[in-house]
């Protein structure tokens, strides 16, 4: 039977990286606003895709404004694709 | 739970319309261009004054102007540092895009970087050229733009090739216009400003088409971050990982 990643298999976390697949860096702030999520319930997500190694987080500060980006690893590449092949079989059955 | 019905049809959308978006985000340049073209408006319009003033005696009128001419030139030693301008656009950024956050891609790679100077080079080479041929030869004014066309174009086609994949495509709107336009004064169309509004002719292939390829890359961001939030949002089962983990 396929396996599916359950990290990924959550839709937020999906889209999250699906987002991140386009672009190199994206802040937290792009996130909140683009997914309509509460500050706390995204930062429980990408706590979950860093612990994964799916993405890499850099803090820094903008001036003095603290800035958080995320952008994604080729680990996270790699399993999203994976995902999707998991997806389309399971799909397919 | 079964989350498979949750997941987005075409999870690719989503990728191209962040990268749609991204490309896209030229309210900046918009403000540059502004910028400039208010530099450039302040300058020729204190010049003026101040020789017209000076010229009829009016000592008044010309302190005015020479204090226009201040803050003008101040601006420009200010973008010249290339510090300074950084930092500004940066600022600007943050500032215009305070709501939406930032998504960026990475730095160009220092072979893109070396292409760009050998562009910026061939391209100051190609405006002295023009000068010098300006001064040895009778060049009818009307045929300024059609000559500078020869590598205005090839110089933003350069840019944005070079500069990819952080423009979209409506920044080719500029080199085309400009093309476009090039070809229209060659085949006699009346599109020439005479007289006192003769440097219109320069102005608006260089500074009206780059503002107005802009606003087109401007708009397209809003309907791709539209598209984009949709699908970002539209359907998503938003469960909290902190309950979603207390209750397996």
């Amino acid at each position: 039977m396929t396996d599916i990643d359950r990290v990924i298999h959550e839709p937020v976390r999906l889209r999250i990286l699906s987002i991140l697949t386009g672009v190199d860096v994206v802040d937290f702030t792009f996130l909140v606003s683009t997914l309509g999520l509460s500050r706390g319930n995204l930062s429980s997500h990408m706590d979950k895709l860093e612990r994964a190694g799916y993405v890499e987080i850099q803090k820094g500060f903008n001036g003095k404004v603290p800035r958080t980006e995320y952008r994604i690893t080729d680990t996270g590449r790699t399993a999203l694709t994976a995902y999707w092949a998991a997806l389309d079989q399971i799909r397919s059955l | 739970m079964n989350k498979v019905q949750n997941q987005p049809e075409d999870p690719q959308e989503i990728s191209r319309w962040t990268r749609a978006y991204a490309q896209n985000r030229s309210l900046p340049v918009v403000v540059f261009l502004l910028i400039f073209l208010t530099i450039n408006v302040v300058i020729g319009g204190a010049s003026l004054l101040a020789g017209t003033a000076y010229r009829s005696g009016n000592v008044f009128l010309f302190w005015v102007a020479i204090a226009a001419l201040v803050p003008a030139f101040g601006a420009i030693v200010f973008f010249s540092v290339p510090r300074w301008a950084r930092k500004f656009q940066t600022w600007l950024i943050g500032r215009l895009y305070a709501k939406e956050g930032n998504v960026a891609f990475s730095l160009q790679s220092r072979h893109a970087t070396a292409w760009g100077v050998i562009l910026v080079v061939c391209f100051g080479a190609c405006v002295a050229a023009s000068v010098i041929l300006g001064f040895f030869f009778d060049i009818p004014s009307k045929y300024m733009q059609p000559i500078s066309a020869l590598y205005v174009v090839p110089f933003l086609v350069g840019l944005w090739l070079l500069m990819r994949p952080m423009t979209g495509w409506a920044a080719l709107l500029w080199p085309l216009l400009y093309a476009l336009h090039a070809i229209l004064i060659v085949a006699g169309a009346p599109i020439l400003f005479t007289g006192p509004w003769e440097v219109l002719n320069m102005v608006i292939p260089i500074a009206g088409y780059g503002l107005l390829a802009s606003l087109a890359g401007h708009l397209y961001s809003r309907v791709a971050l539209r598209h984009l939030r949709q699908l970002a949002q539209a359907g998503a089962n938003h469960t909290d990982p902190l309950e979603e983990a207390r209750s397996s």
